[in-house]
């Protein structure tokens, strides 16, 4: 009777009562022929606010979005994560350790100062500083790296040996080109203040509730657009809300799920964003813990289904990946398959049949990924006879006792890695020498330090013999085990703005052609 | 909210006597006490013996996800692919359970305070009953936000929120109850034949109060499951994948576009359950009147 | 944090005035015709299962089903705008009416049973029940005696109500996704943001102080014996 009653009665009673009304997704649908119309507002509805605005320093994927709509990098990357022109207009490789960068002669900042050579020699000299180089450094030599002008347009970079992240690493938010000349005079804050070559400037700033950025004189990138207005939302049911109203434009979604939610609204563009950066579940090798024992984190690793994580907690929308993100065409397949048998065998053998343990997971208002993946594997690894407690903390906490503490206050988290441009780049969260973040739950392992370092330095294509080793060790040392990619959703109202949306990203940069987002006439006349 | 106290005034005629009349017949002639009866144990009976029911696993992904009500999921499935009919039922357990844990403590903890208030000296009771009105007035959610922040959310946070919430009302009926049973004849003759305070209060307080206690008690409970929905939809209650109705109404926001039923069904069974202890405490409260 | 929270008072306090417009309304006419029409059982029945109805439709089921029917079908109003009140009244009510609707739900069941009783109390009078037999309008009669013995624990109930609203619209504005003081709350306590989570609170007690210090004048003018107030 109450499963009559509940199928029934809510189900059915109200769709009933209004049969009368049109459906909202009936109306409104076929617009006429869209044009580009240049100046206006278009407004994002952004999810989370910026809050690391240093780029060297920045570490938030919610700032770098915003940081590379201001800054521009000497390279960018293409829709196929080829490495293309930005405020280098060329360059040269004299030999495998040295690359020399021509400036575009029409770079200039916000503010009216052309860029030089020497903002992008001392922007550099920041990251390489040998007391206190930035996390970002490791991917272009570390500090043994010399960077100097040879004139005012052109700086050359010295490593000490070849690299294969370099060229990518400078696409990154991280190396964006700063006013440096304002900076050292002590002038302007970069820690709060945003000053750069980008087709927007900042003009004024509410915490946690708005952006606007106007357009850049000076740009040598104009945008379409005037204005660019970034309410930030956190909540996703407001920015789903937001655009249906009309009262922003354009927004971006962690939920793989984005699509359906969004697939009542009429004239909306939904683009799914593949990314490179990619999940992963990260044991304490370090701490306390069953992991240190390799068996118990080998048996996590055969024990977890990862295709299962693609489909239900990704919607299907992202890919199984090794340590080299899947989202790179001709990327290393992962080596790791699911075996229960051997996961149970391998648990027995270390003493741990009935292993327990806690995966911590972070929650911001809307993202809800993580939790389901935790999930997932909770269900997976039950299987196998273990137990997994699942708890949701808040950001703070989380980052303290993960990534902050040493040894970490946890068994293990879910978490995503971001992988930027380059193949190999994420290698090096797997050593705690090469990413010092990791020190508190990454086993240290010279040799697999050492594969790393020669994987980086291997001449040849994406899948170098080195690298393959490398991705081998790592998957084998199972200490931080890859799981799936992170797919990105953009969505945009066709019948109000005309965006161009990358289908492939690698800097956790969905506004890259953020200077094409112009507002459109729809209709004949 | 809901204030019961002013029963006290009306019962307060009746003639004294030591024996508690008993609940034992609740409500001769009322059909909505019987059909709140009816609700409540099946609700109970359901939350309490799903594991036993043929239901399906609540924490299995077996489904397409996201999927409205069909013949293999009654009741559709979540995010997960997990059937919400299992998922439903277990979290009606525990929006009960955690709301009854909670209302338990409010009560001894709110019966206590009321014997005190009773007893005490003119000042403290004042003293208690300004501050049971202010905390009586205060927004719930305000109070719940404020617990949830202090402990962190979780079934803990959600339980003292109640607690904050329902002990307020549970003071003031048990204060007017013990101020009514403190005047009348026997225990006046009691206390004049130097019967000791606690003896008074075990013979002659607890059992008049109780049938008071026991109608505020149903309505704290709906109450507080209301409190326990309003919290764990906001995310700041009990955590995945544990889960409760506001919980999963909470969850079932986001897709309320494409699958409303995964917010209305448990919307609709908090509703029930809610008005299943609503109706068995007006028919109590009502029955009380008429005598 | 301080212009941050006078931004957001304008949506949750004209979605309280609303609900309280909403509450107290329907909730004393349902009370009304509840306590009179008492007299008779099935009516009674009646009464109190709409009361009850009332006090049991949780915010989260109503509102989600209010979003799902905007959202779904053109009926004439919206979710997750907000005019303003001055230059587009219209879209200002189409916003506020839905939610305000969700936050009075429970208020109406408070003020009816409220009312119930208070108009219980007096039919039981003596000389109400004299007047009854004798076979005079009761109503009309005592129409003034019976307002106010209303209006004072009314009163009570809706002040507490009131303050109920300005800190309780967390829930709607969630649903609504309207920026007003409540959701600012959540996504503060989601953040941990102390300073943020104090002014709210201090807000919503400022608020709930001024509520009760009216009313208390509003007792004298209801009734000008009562020095102190009544209780509910």
């Amino acid at each position: 009777m109450l499963r009559a009653l509940l199928t029934g009665g809510a189900g059915i009673a109200v769709p009933g009562v209004l049969s009368g009304c049109a459906r909202r997704a009936e109306v409104g649908g076929g617009i006429g022929p869209a044009t580009a119309v240049p100046g206006g507002t278009v407004i994002w509805g952004k999810s989370a606010e910026a809050i690391a605005l240093d780029p060297p320093k920045s570490n938030l994927g919610s700032s770098w979005d915003l940081i590379q709509v201001i800054y521009d990098p000497l390279v960018e990357l293409d829709d196929n994560l080829n490495v293309v022109p930005a405020l280098a207009q060329s360059w040269q490789t004299p030999s495998p350790t040295e690359y020399v960068f021509s400036l575009r002669p029409d770079a200039v900042f916000s503010h009216g100062r052309p860029l030089t050579a020497d903002d992008v020699v001392e922007t550099f000299r920041r990251h390489l500083d040998p007391e206190n180089p930035t996390s970002f450094a490791s991917f272009i030599g570390g500090p043994s790296t010399t960077v100097s002008k040879l004139d005012d347009r052109t700086v050359r970079f010295r490593l000490a040996a070849p690299s294969r992240t370099f060229l990518s690493a400078l696409s990154a938010a991280s190396a964006v080109i700063l006013p440096m000349k304002e900076i050292d005079a002590g002038g302007l804050d970069p820690t709060t203040e945003m000053l750069g070559t980008g087709p927007f400037l900042v003009q004024s700033h509410e915490q946690d509730q708005r952006w606007v950025l106007v357009r850049n004189p000076h740009a040598w990138r104009s945008p379409a657009a005037d204005r660019l207005v970034i309410p930030i939302m956190p909540d996703v049911n407001s920015r789903i809300a937001a655009l249906g109203n009309g009262s922003i434009d354009i927004a971006d979604f962690d939920q793989p799920d984005a699509p359906l939610l969004l697939s009542s609204i009429p004239n909306l563009a939904v683009r799914v964003q593949q990314c490179t950066d990619f999940f992963v579940l990260t044991l304490n090798a370090c701490g306390a813990t069953p992991f240190a024992d390799p068996r118990v984190r080998q048996a996590i690793a055969c024990g977890i289904d990862r295709e299962k994580i693609r489909r239900v907690a990704l919607a299907d929308a992202g890919e199984v990946t090794g340590v080299v993100s899947a989202a790179f065409p001709g990327a290393i397949p992962s080596s790791l398959r699911r075996d229960p048998d051997r996961a149970r065998s391998l648990l027995a053998e270390a003493g741990h049949p009935n292993l327990r343990f806690e995966i911590i997971y972070g929650a911001t208002a809307g993202d809800t990924v993580g939790g389901a993946i935790t999930q997932i594997i909770q269900q997976s690894l039950a299987e196998i006879g273990v137990t997994v407690v699942a708890t949701q903390l808040e950001e703070g906490v989380l980052n303290q006792r993960a990534w902050v503490s040493v040894p970490a206050q946890m068994d293990a988290t879910v978490t995503y890695y971001a992988a930027f441009g380059g193949p190999l780049m994420a290698m090096r969260n797997w050593s705690p020498q090469l990413a010092p973040f990791a020190v508190g739950f990454q086993q240290k392992d010279p040799h697999l330090t050492e594969l790393i370092t020669q994987a980086w330095q291997a001449e040849g294509g994406v899948v170098t013999e080195a690298a393959r080793r490398a991705a081998e060790a790592i998957e084998q040392q199972a200490n931080t085990i890859p799981l799936v990619t992170k797919p990105v959703v953009v969505a945009y109202r066709s019948d109000r703005v005309t965006a161009k949306i990358s289908g492939l990203d690698g800097n956790v940069d969905p506004m890259r052609h953020v200077e094409a987002l112009s507002r459109t006439h729809v209709g004949g006349r | 909210m809901t204030d019961s106290s002013t029963t006290g005034a009306p019962a307060a005629a009746r003639p004294a006597r030591s024996a508690p009349r008993s609940l034992r017949i609740p409500f001769r002639g009322d059909p909505l006490g019987w059909l709140g009866l009816l609700l409540l144990v099946l609700l109970v009976g359901v939350g309490i013996l799903h594991p036993l029911l043929p239901l399906g696993d609540p924490l299995a992904s077996v489904g397409p996800r996201v999927a409205g009500p069909s013949a293999r999921f009654l009741l559709g499935t979540d995010e997960l692919g997990r059937s919400l009919l299992p998922r439903v039922a277990s979290a009606i357990g525990v929006t009960i359970v955690l709301s009854a844990i909670a209302v338990l403590v409010a009560t001894v903890v709110g019966v206590a305070i009321g014997c005190c208030a009773a007893y005490a000296s003119r000042r403290v009771d004042q003293l208690i009953t300004r501050v049971t009105d202010v905390l009586f007035s205060f927004p719930t959610i305000l109070i719940a936000v404020l617990v949830s922040v202090v402990l962190g959310p979780g079934r803990p946070a959600a339980i003292v929120a109640i607690v904050a919430v329902t002990l307020p009302t549970m003071i003031r009926v048990a204060r007017a109850e013990a101020l009514r049973i403190v005047e009348l004849d026997f225990v006046t003759s009691a206390e004049v034949a130097g019967a000791r305070l606690g003896w008074i209060v075990r013979r002659h307080l607890l059992p008049n109060m109780r049938e008071a206690v026991i109608v505020q008690c149903t309505y704290s409970i709906s109450l507080g499951m209301l409190v326990e929905g309003g919290i764990s939809f906001l995310g700041l209650g009990v955590q995945a994948p544990d889960t409760s109705l506001g919980a999963l109404v909470g969850a079932g926001r986001l897709y309320l576009t494409v699958a409303p039923s995964y917010l209305l069904i448990p919307g609709f069974v908090l509703g029930l359950a809610v008005l299943a202890f609503n109706l068995v405490g007006d028919s109590l409260r009502a029955q009380r009147r008429e005598q | 944090m301080a212009g941050e929270i006078f931004g957001r008072a304008r949506v949750t306090i004209e979605l309280a005035v609303l609900g309280g417009l909403f509450t107290v309304v329907p909730g004393v006419a349902l009370g009304l015709l509840g306590g009179v029409s008492a007299r008779r059982r099935g009516s009674a029945t009646a009464t109190r299962l709409v009361n009850v109805l009332f006090l049991s439709l949780p915010e989260i089921l109503l509102g989600g089903l209010l979003v799902f029917v905007i959202t779904t079908y053109v009926v004439p109003f919206t979710v997750g705008v907000w005019p303003s009140l001055v230059d587009d009244p219209a879209g200002n009510l189409a916003a506020a009416v839905p939610p305000a609707l969700v936050l009075s739900t429970f208020g109406i069941g408070v003020v009816m049973a409220t009312t119930r009783r208070a108009v219980g109390t007096v039919l039981d009078e003596p000389y109400v029940r004299a007047t009854e037999i004798r076979g005079l309008p009761v109503l009309t009669t005592y129409r003034h005696h019976l307002w106010r013995n209303i209006a004072a624990p009314v009163l009570t109930v809706f002040g507490i109500y009131l303050a109920y609203l300005l800190g309780g619209a967390a829930i709607v504005e969630n649903l609504f996704a309207l920026n007003g003081l409540g959701s600012y709350l959540i996504n503060a306590a989601d953040q941990r943001d102390y300073p943020a989570v104090q002014g709210v609170v201090l807000a919503a007690a400022a608020a709930f102080v001024v509520i009760n210090m009216l009313i208390d004048v509003l007792y004298g003018v209801i009734d000008p014996r009562v020095g102190r107030r009544g209780a509910a």
